[in-house]
């Protein structure tokens, strides 16, 4: 290690102890003097000893409140700053919204509000460029995170400065022209003479002297019908689209709908279907908007005749609109997947049934109905259980011999109340003998998991068990456990999950409402809903889990894998995307597809902002140059703790 | 010591007397008049006869006229008793003036009271105690004697008027002055206390040098006090002296007259602070007089 000094001249502190040592040595050189008494005196003394120390003593206590507060403020590493007066060349910034909405194209001209707004910012810079040579011009391209396309270029880059804006294409997220204008505005703290122009649709109020908005709409040849969203339902026991359309601009006329169902089900086998809606639009007014919600129902006819028939499922239903002079057709198409609802298998097998699995699995069906549909078959005598096909397979008591030797791979295994019989499954788990609580004797719950969450151990009382012992690799984990012994473990890995329960159902009041929690954390632990929705707007952010052990998400061929859950996805292009579910047991792979769409509000030919801002041309642009004054606090606080111990050796002499 | 009494100021003195209170008794045979009635020639009051009166005090005459009997009662006249206390201590004697300044108004004084055929004894108070160097005065030729001695008299030591009760003293028999500058932290009200359980009237009489009432001195000094043991004496102090040090001693020695006199007013007992300044005569006529201790 090598010791420096940073700063050596701070050493001329040291000429402090000289002025300490002068202090000492200069000390009042007090002459004798005889008088007749000194009781005056002493009576004097002692009065402006009472005086100066109420003195004193505040001023000792100022002296020390500064110096904390010297401290304070240097913990808070202050810093100088100067203000000076910026004499620069103007600066034009140009602002250019690229959100979905400006890709309207105009009947009449045949080009988009983007392409209007780009000439247009081209028009500007030239002109900016004719009257100041010295000038700079910058670019901001406000989509959904604004960047700089280009910034302070002068007069001498003017190749490069329309090469970009030839380049430059429209994006279909939705803009942060907030961020735009404010990136925008902080050239103005820099230099006062910054002009900003804003090229949009977007009707802004007043943005300050120095903010000058280009409108680019085309409003008398603009006019947009657009399918804002569709969700999928049951009306009388019949399949329902429920449309959210909007028209914008001047439409005054009749538009036909089109909806095609792909492998619609009712099960009789899938067949694809084509409805054909007609929908008028009445807005006479530009800038004027109307929505209209509309039910798309599969009639009679539509079905071929046959009155009773309606779907229980379908794969893909694609709504379009027919609209010819439409200004954005990036919305007129929309696709909904998602009807077909999660298959859950359930085997149920026991020696000794019971009632408590199928109502709880039937209540489960019936609360889950609208994402699952939960299957229940119970293996009775004389019939031999599968042991593939299925979710999830429950032996109870015994396992039949059949299956024992070649338990399933594709399901979840439940074990409940096994017997000796188990111990040749080679699960690492072996069960010994029963034993006898004498009463009802509650759980209790040493580690969190979502298994046995909402759960509530104190409430499951059980009267009998099974002792269990784990072989030290088995993987089992304990999750619930009576008097130390465990009632519930827990065997996951991505080939292997089993679930042991060395208790029997009827010797126990786990048979309420505790029961159906734990299969509700059955099914959502091991089988989730991989998304929420079918649909989602452009540069949404969506929350998914996962079934098995890894998903792919894919668009436009390109692939990103996730193998954490539950993760986050955000939508970057309008299309379908692929969600494969892939599974650590011997399962297919499953598939979800989700339609993303433009954001709603850029559908909307006249948006409107509420951002308030004012950017007036500012004077005086302050420069920031702190200057550490460390130092000097140092100093200050040193000066003003001498003064301190002055005042004190003053008061004890 | 030289005295500053010539024949001219005695004679002033000649018409001046000590204004002693009446109810003192004293002694028989002197000329202080007091609320009871005595032996004298002058005629006082009448009263009523009562069995056990002297029958030759009647006054036949006034019977003849009202047929009843009247006793005719006379003043009486005492002769009192002046103790001079003079604190002799090296406060006291250190400037020379107010020595002489204090010993020439004991004098004062003592004259005052062998004039009216007073008794007059003096009472020296240094080095913690009290000596009578020339017993009871009677008498112009015995005071004129003991003056004479008084050149002798030094100034030693510290005054204990602590200890001036621990001497027997008459009561009610005349007046105790007390002459000293009392920059002292002896107990010398203690010594007031006791004259006046003895009922004896008090004149309390605090002596000031020039220096003490404006010190001439100044900056940074070691103040030694006279009676202390020298350096490192706790009564000495420390001291950086400026003028406005000189201005608060002043004020300090206002407080602190202030408050013997507060002392001798809740005693009901004469108080007279004099600076060396002044000269003595002048102190006797307009002092005293406007105290009316003289009369």
């Amino acid at each position: 290690m090598i010791l420096r000094w940073l700063l050596p001249v701070g050493f001329v502190g040291l000429v402090a102890i000289a002025i300490l040592l002068v202090v000492y040595l200069l000390r009042p050189q007090y002459r004798q003097k005889r008088i007749s008494g000194t009781v005056v005196w002493k009576r004097v003394v002692l009065r402006t000893k009472k005086q100066r120390l109420m003195v004193s003593n505040i001023l000792i206590f100022l002296v020390q409140a500064l110096v904390l507060a010297i401290i304070a403020v240097g913990f808070a590493e202050p810093r100088l700053y100067s203000q000076k007066q910026i004499a620069g060349e103007g600066e034009y910034v140009v602002v250019l919204d690229a959100s979905a909405s400006m890709r309207a194209k105009s009947s009449a001209s045949s080009d988009t509000r983007f392409e209007r707004a780009v000439a247009g910012a081209k028009r500007e810079i030239e002109e900016f460029f004719s009257q100041s040579d010295d000038g700079t011009v910058s670019l901001i391209v406000a989509d959904a995170e604004p960047t700089y396309l280009f910034s302070d270029l002068n007069k001498d880059d003017e190749d490069k400065i329309y090469g970009a804006l030839q380049t430059l294409e429209c994006s279909l997220e939705v803009a942060n022209l907030d961020d735009a204008i404010t990136l925008a505005g902080k050239h103005l703290e820099s230099n006062p003479h910054t002009k900003i122009a804003v090229f949009t649709d977007t009707e802004f109020g007043n943005l300050g002297s120095a903010v000058e908005v280009v409108d680019v709409c085309d409003n008398s040849h603009e006019q947009n019908i657009a399918i804002l969203g569709c969700t999928v339902g049951r009306v009388q026991n019949q399949f329902v689209f429920e449309l959210v359309l909007g028209a914008y601009g001047n439409v005054t006329r009749k538009c036909n709908v089109f909806v095609d169902i792909k492998n619609a089900d009712n099960g009789d086998g899938p067949r694809d279907l084509h409805l054909e809606v007609p929908v008028n639009f009445s807005v006479s007014e530009n800038s004027s908007e109307q929505v209209q919600r509309i039910s798309v129902v599969a009639t009679d006819e539509q079905f071929g005749g046959q009155a009773d028939w309606f779907f229980d499922d379908y794969e893909q239903a694609e709504i379009s609109i027919q609209n010819l002079e439409d200004a954005i057709p990036d919305d007129d198409r929309f696709l909904v997947y998602g009807g077909i609802r999660d298959k859950i298998n359930v085997e149920y097998c026991s020696e000794k049934p019971n009632g408590f699995w199928q109502l709880g699995f039937d209540n489960l069906a019936n609360n889950m109905s609208k994402t699952r549909d939960i299957t229940f078959r119970e293996i009775f005598d004389g019939e031999e259980p599968q042991n593939a096909g299925f979710d999830f397979y429950i032996f109870e008591h015994s396992i039949p011999t059949g299956v024992l030797h070649s338990l399933p791979k594709d399901g979840i295994i439940l074990l409940v109340d096994p017997d000796a019989t188990l111990n040749d499954a080679g699960l690492g788990i072996s069960f010994e003998k029963k034993v006898s609580l004498g009463q009802l004797t509650h759980c209790t719950a040493k580690v969190e998991h979502p298994l046995t969450q909402y759960l509530q151990p104190e409430r499951i009382g059980l009267t009998e068990i099974c002792q269990v012992s784990v072989e030290e690799n088995s993987l089992f984990q304990p999750l619930l456990f009576v008097d130390d012994n465990p009632v519930m473990l827990l065997k996951d890995t991505p080939s292997s999950k089993v679930i042991v329960m060395p208790f029997s159902i009827n010797m126990s009041d786990f048979y309420g409402e505790q029961f159906q929690i734990f299969l509700y954390n059955l099914v959502n632990n091991f089988l989730p809903v991989t998304l929420t929705s079918s649909d989602f707007e452009l540069g949404d952010t969506t929350q998914f889990y996962c079934k098995g052990e890894t998903i792919e998400v894919e668009h436009n061929g390109n692939a990103e894998t996730f193998s954490q859950f539950p993760a986050q996805f955000t939508f970057r292009d309008v299309g379908t995307y692929t969600f494969t579910t892939t599974f650590g047991l011997e399962k297919q792979d499953e598939v979800r597809r989700v339609y993303v769409h433009l954001a709603t509000q850029e559908s909307n030919l006249f948006p409107q902002s509420d951002f308030r801002i004012n950017l007036d041309s500012k004077e005086v642009a302050s420069q920031l140059n702190g200057q550490d004054f460390f130092v000097w606090l140092a100093v200050a606080s040193l000066v003003l703790m001498m003064i301190e111990w002055f005042l004190q050796f003053k008061y004890i002499l | 010591m030289k005295s500053r009494f010539d024949d001219a100021f005695f004679d002033k003195l000649e018409r001046l007397a000590l204004n002693f209170s009446t109810t003192l008794t004293g002694y028989f045979g002197g000329k202080h008049r007091i609320d009871k009635y005595g032996q004298t020639v002058e005629f006082a009051d009448f009263r009523q006869y009562q069995p056990g009166d002297d029958i030759r005090r009647i006054d036949w005459n006034l019977f003849a006229r009202l047929g009843k009997h009247f006793l005719k009662l006379y003043t009486d006249e005492r002769q009192m008793h002046v103790r001079i206390y003079i604190d002799c201590s090296n406060s006291m004697g250190f400037y020379p003036d107010k020595a002489e300044f204090a010993i020439n108004l004991a004098v004062a004084f003592g004259y005052l009271a062998v004039r009216n055929n007073d008794k007059v004894s003096f009472h020296l108070l240094k080095n913690g105690v009290e000596i009578d160097p020339f017993g009871l005065i009677v008498g112009k030729n015995s005071f004129f004697g003991a003056v004479a001695k008084m050149e002798d008299v030094t100034f030693e030591g510290e005054a204990n008027f602590a200890g001036i009760p621990n001497v027997q003293i008459g009561v009610n028999d005349g007046l105790a002055v007390v002459i000293s500058d009392f920059l002292t932290e002896n107990n010398w009200q203690k010594a007031v206390d006791y004259f006046l359980f003895q009922k004896q009237q008090v004149l309390i009489c605090q002596v000031l040098g020039r220096e003490e009432v404006s010190p001439t001195y100044s900056g940074k000094l070691d103040l030694v006090d006279c009676e202390g043991t020298g350096k490192g004496d706790e009564r000495n102090v420390q001291i950086s002296i400026t003028r406005s040090m000189i201005d608060a001693y002043k004020k300090e020695l206002g407080r602190f007259v202030a408050q013997i006199r507060k002392f001798c007013v809740s005693r009901d007992t004469a108080f007279l602070s004099v600076g060396t300044t002044v000269p003595v005569d002048k102190i006797i006529y307009r002092e005293l007089a406007r105290y009316d201790i003289v009369r």
